[in-house]
């Protein structure tokens, strides 16, 4: 996040945030990200959404997972090391649920943390600037890309015209 | 409202920022005390081997499998808070659900430490799980101690996948609020660069929801499992169908029995008294009723299927319960499960936290009776009379089982240090 391609705005209340952000919305400026302590689910009509693959990875996993299990039960059962014992099915079906059940689980939790980490660009050792030390505890920030048809002055003047005191560059 | 803010993080980061107290400190040495206690009669057991318990020809499952069940149990409370009351949109979680999964963490630890030394051969461990092997020998699925392996590896890494999301957050407000330089780089290695953004909140709430709607049927399915590890076998007192949805309740019980604990102890201690407030703790003595009523319904149904089949083991099972050597810890194990829950409908005694506190442990006392009951009653006096044993834990039982109680206070405690133990950006949500 270079200084030099965006804006940020500084906030100190989700009042000022929402008033903020709907001027910006009604001058079409484009809104690049926002900043908070605190999840608001409002604000994802301000910015453009993209997908997440969460749910589908989850899906997929989980199913690939609980195959995975039944596959390695029914291989022993039936290929590594089958049994023949008090007259009992060799395959036992309904105890293989368990392992499948929990196997599913596991591989599907898995999937949908490593999607999650992807999707919000975590990682180990990620030392990202923080422009603002603030945006974790008490302040929210609005970022917007600059060069995109407007000066930082008539940006400024737009803003102050709008009489949101609390704006900080 | 910045100043709002600010006083939430201020107060919650109270116990990290500030110096621990006398009472922390304390605490802290009597927990590595029993601890110590713990880690050298592991050393004896491995040593010397299991003969060191007081397991005998017929109560081939003692105290290890009591604590065993009891700290699963206790784990269950954890995930429920988090999950459950997640998925119903129960606001007043928030105050309480980072402390329940850090118990629930622990718990598990305490808990997998029985099975692994009970296996006498502990480097051999891994013999448990099913891996390729020369031998071409494969563990038994038919079996539920291996549903078990299964179940408590998954409950466990869930819980932890879940815990970890649900502080990355607050390990970002750490990490921007150090002051050592080794404080930020630590927090700034383990908030994997959180910074708040809309994306990151939006990805979080949503792998937030679908971890609580796969760690729902997780709850249920670790202890019912851990139930038919009992309920499949045809010793009296065990083999009963009732024992899956019976052991989910009590685990749930005993859970927030454990919460309630410490929670009591943490609002006090960390003067954070305004976030976890009466209302919670009335909340979670409404759960203590549901939950008790439930274990007790199963208590009487367990005492009518015992009576009302015509099977003179069952009767002679539930006899010996309720007068025999250990009709002590039966009568107890009713008294706290059974009537304690039930006095929590007066209003005035729910939101006593006097009376909370010692209640909850009378639960945990009587929870734990109950694994006891429940295993040495119907394992002492078995088929064949001549059989006959009168079990007694030796000091190495009692020694390993203080060393769990020493582990999981002593991580409570190192973790309330580093971490606040009320989920910061909940409460900001919640108060705004």
């Amino acid at each position: 996040m270079r200084k030099q391609k965006y804006i940020s705005i500084k906030l100190h209340s989700e009042e000022k945030l929402f008033e903020t952000l709907e001027v910006l919305f009604e001058k079409n400026i484009l809104v690049k990200d926002v900043f908070s302590p605190y999840p608001i689910e409002k604000v994802c009509k301000y910015i453009r959404k993209t997908k997440s693959s969460i749910p589908w990875m989850g899906f997929v996993f989980g199913m690939i997972g609980a195959a995975l299990a039944f596959w390695l039960q029914y291989w022993i059962y039936a290929d590594a090391y089958p049994l023949q014992y008090g007259g009992k099915p060799q395959i036992p079906y309904p105890t293989m649920l368990p392992a499948v059940f929990e196997s599913g689980i596991l591989l599907s939790a898995f999937a949908m943390i490593f999607t999650f980490l992807i999707e919000a660009k975590l990682r180990p050792g990620n030392f990202r600037k923080v422009f603002e030390k603030d945006i974790t505890d008490n302040c929210f920030v609005i970022l917007i890309e600059k060069n995109k048809g407007y000066s930082i002055d008539e940006f400024n003047n737009l803003l102050q015209t709008e009489k949101i005191k609390e704006i900080i560059f | 409202m910045s100043s709002n803010l600010s006083n939430i993080t201020s107060d919650l980061l109270y116990s990290v920022k500030k110096k621990p107290t006398t009472l922390w400190y304390v605490g802290f040495i009597l927990s590595i005390a029993a601890f110590g206690l713990g880690v050298y009669f592991t050393y004896t057991t491995v040593y010397l081997g299991i003969g060191e318990w007081g397991l005998d020809r017929t109560v081939g499952w003692g105290y290890a499998i009591v604590n065993f069940v009891w700290w699963i149990g206790i784990g269950h409370a954890g995930t429920f808070i988090s999950a459950i009351l997640l998925l119903f949109r129960q606001r007043w979680r928030n105050s309480i659900n980072r402390l329940a999964e850090t118990m629930t963490i622990i718990a598990i630890l305490c808990a997998a430490f029985f099975p692994f030394i009970h296996l006498g051969r502990v480097l051999h461990s891994f013999y448990i799980f099913p891996y390729l092997n020369t031998r071409n020998l494969w563990v038994n699925f038919n079996s539920p101690l291996l549903w078990d392996v299964f179940a408590i590896t998954t409950y466990f890494l869930v819980s932890l996948i879940f815990w970890y999301v649900g502080m990355l957050p607050d390990l970002g407000l750490l990490r921007d609020k150090a002051k050592r330089k080794i404080g930020q780089k630590l927090y700034g290695i383990f908030s994997l660069g959180w910074m708040g953004s809309v994306k990151q909140w939006s990805r979080h709430h949503k792998v937030s929801l679908l971890l609580a709607g796969i760690a729902t049927p997780l709850v249920v399915s670790v202890h019912s499992i851990v139930s038919m590890d009992f309920a499949t076998s045809i010793v009296p007192g065990w083999h009963s169908t009732i024992f899956p949805p019976y052991f989910v309740a009590g685990a749930i019980l005993s859970g927030f029995a454990v919460v309630l604990t410490l929670v009591i102890f943490a609002r006090k201690s960390l003067k954070i008294e305004k976030y976890i407030t009466l209302n919670h703790i009335e909340s979670m003595n409404k759960i203590i009723i549901v939950t008790g009523s439930i274990v007790a319904f199963a208590y009487i149904t367990e005492m009518f299927f015992g009576f009302y089949a015509d099977e003179e083991y069952e009767h002679f099972m539930l006899i010996n319960r309720m007068t025999g050597r250990y009709a002590y810890a039966y009568w107890m194990m009713m008294a706290f499960n059974f009537l304690v829950p039930q006095l929590f409908w007066i209003k005035k005694l729910r939101r006593n936290l006097t009376i909370t506190f010692i209640f909850s442990i009378l639960i945990n006392v009587g929870m734990w009776l109950e694994r006891f009951v429940i295993v040495v009653s119907s394992l002492e006096k078995d088929f064949i009379t001549s059989n006959w044993t009168e079990y007694a834990p030796t000091k190495t039982d009692i020694g390993l089982f203080v060393g769990t109680l020493g582990f999981f206070f002593m991580l409570f405690l190192l973790f309330i240090r580093f971490i606040p133990i009320v989920s910061v950006s909940e409460i900001k949500t919640k108060e705004e």
